[in-house]
């Protein structure tokens, strides 16, 4: 695990701490359920705080959705087919002994995991991130500059990709 | 009729909705099941995906939440909320502006509108109480503030309510759909300085009037009251450390 090094001269040191203390749960806990990949998470974090630290004048308020757009691009740039392909390829999110017999509620839990984890893959990536961002408590108006859009048509947006994740998740298809 | 498009129902269910909008969105599922039954499926799907993302944090810690029986089958159990909204159409309360400015800039993100509790304040409040109650909107925009409150997101999926409070007050908590943690003052308590920081609210010199705990199913939320624990809701199940004047599957009330 990295560690970040803050220099005595960084204008931004005194509340950078705090903004990352704040921050980092919120925007890891987004980019995993974005991406699925635990270090593919850890690594786009990391580097959005890096670049977080050359944009000094950004309030506290601003950092925080400036971090989750450039952290959204940063996952992009990466390539996000890729990532998920290797992904689909593994096997149950939970560990599971093999050894021992497996108890029904752990084998639904792995297959309720999954079956999560499918449903927001079958959505696209704006949907994701909408609803996303949604759940870590932004607001319409938040995420329509996030994703450039108009904060009036934030709504229906939503409204669009909580069904198509409900059904997703239901019937493993996007209705 | 015209009916409200999945945008407008959205927006209202997301709490992003403010005076005009709001109340029309308000009493048109007053007297609308379809609108009704459109705003139940966005909030299925949304409880939804909010189990479902937890799941995905937390694999392990979620099957205790199976156990205690969270509703597969979303939709069931969503209509007492909704059955009391007819009567709200036509009570409006007036958030003032005195409330908002008592909220430092810390996480609040937004200062909840009052419109969508005014079923419940009806019902609750002694009809002596000095409460501006205003019948129209026109009448609304005179009153005093009736209702203050904030609303944050768990931190680490925890969040912590910390009460100073008189023993006229009376509070409600309840397990509630929202991925936020709220608290909601009416009455005198509206009065009361409310301080939020990640995962923490307190609420300060609530003498008395009613106070509404909103706790995210989602997330393990301890209630303090004058120094000390008095309830807890970890996965939709209320914990209680003090004693309630009375209980129910996911909400307790009591007097501090
Ligand atoms: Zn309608």
């Amino acid at each position: 695990m990295r560690a970040f090094t803050l220099s005595e001269s960084d204008s931004r040191t005194g509340s950078f701490s705090s903004v990352y203390r704040t921050l980092h749960p919120s925007l890891l806990r987004y980019l995993e359920r974005l991406t699925g990949e635990k270090d593919a998470a850890e690594d786009v974090a990391q580097e959005a705080f890096m670049r977080l630290l050359q944009r000094p004048e950004l309030t506290d308020e601003a950092a925080r959705l400036w971090l989750f757009t450039v952290a959204t691009n940063l996952v992009r740039d990466r390539g996000r087919a890729a990532t998920r392909q290797s992904r689909l390829l593994k096997t149950s999110p939970v560990p599971i002994p093999t050894s021992e017999p497996l108890p029904d509620a752990v084998a639904e839990r792995a297959d309720e995991v999954a079956r999560v984890r499918r449903a927001l893959d079958l959505l696209s990536e704006r949907d994701r991130q909408i609803l996303l961002m949604r759940q870590e408590g932004f607001r319409y108006g938040e995420i329509a500059q996030s994703v450039d859009v108009s904060a009036s048509s934030v709504g229906t947006l939503i409204a669009r990709a909580l069904k198509r994740f409900a059904s997703a998740y239901r019937t493993g298809e996007v209705s | 009729m015209n009916h409200m498009d999945e945008g407008l129902l959205q927006a209202y269910a997301d709490e992003e909705l403010a005076g005009h909008a709001r109340t029309t969105v308000e009493g048109h599922l007053g007297t609308c099941l379809s609108c009704h039954a459109e705003l139940d499926e966005l909030r299925s799907a949304s409880e939804e995906l909010t189990r479902g993302l937890l799941l995905l944090s937390d694999p392990q810690a979620e099957i205790d939440q199976y156990a205690v029986g969270w509703p597969r089958r979303p939709g069931a159990k969503r209509l007492t909320r909704m059955a009391a909204l007819p009567r709200a159409a036509v009570l409006v309360l007036a958030l003032g502006t005195a409330a908002a400015a008592m909220i430092p800039g810390s996480p609040v993100y937004r200062l909840i509108n009052p419109a969508p509790r005014a079923a419940q304040v009806e019902s609750a409040a002694p009809p002596s109480a000095a409460q501006p109650i205003a019948t129209s909107t026109a009448a609304a925009a005179a009153a005093a503030p009736a209702e203050a409150g904030v609303s944050i997101e768990p931190l680490n999926g925890e969040v912590r309510v910390v009460l100073r409070a008189g023993s006229e007050l009376r509070v409600r908590a309840s397990i509630a759909s929202s991925p936020r943690a709220g608290v909601f003052a009416t009455g005198a308590a509206a009065q009361a300085r409310f301080d939020a920081s990640p995962g923490r609210i307190e609420v300060t010199g609530a003498e008395s009037g009613d106070l509404r705990i909103e706790m995210p199913r989602g997330a393990v939320t301890t209630v303090m009251v004058n120094g000390r624990d008095y309830l807890r809701s970890t996965d939709g199940e209320i914990q209680l450390f003090a004693p309630a004047d009375s209980r129910a599957d996911a909400e307790v009330t009591f007097h501090p």
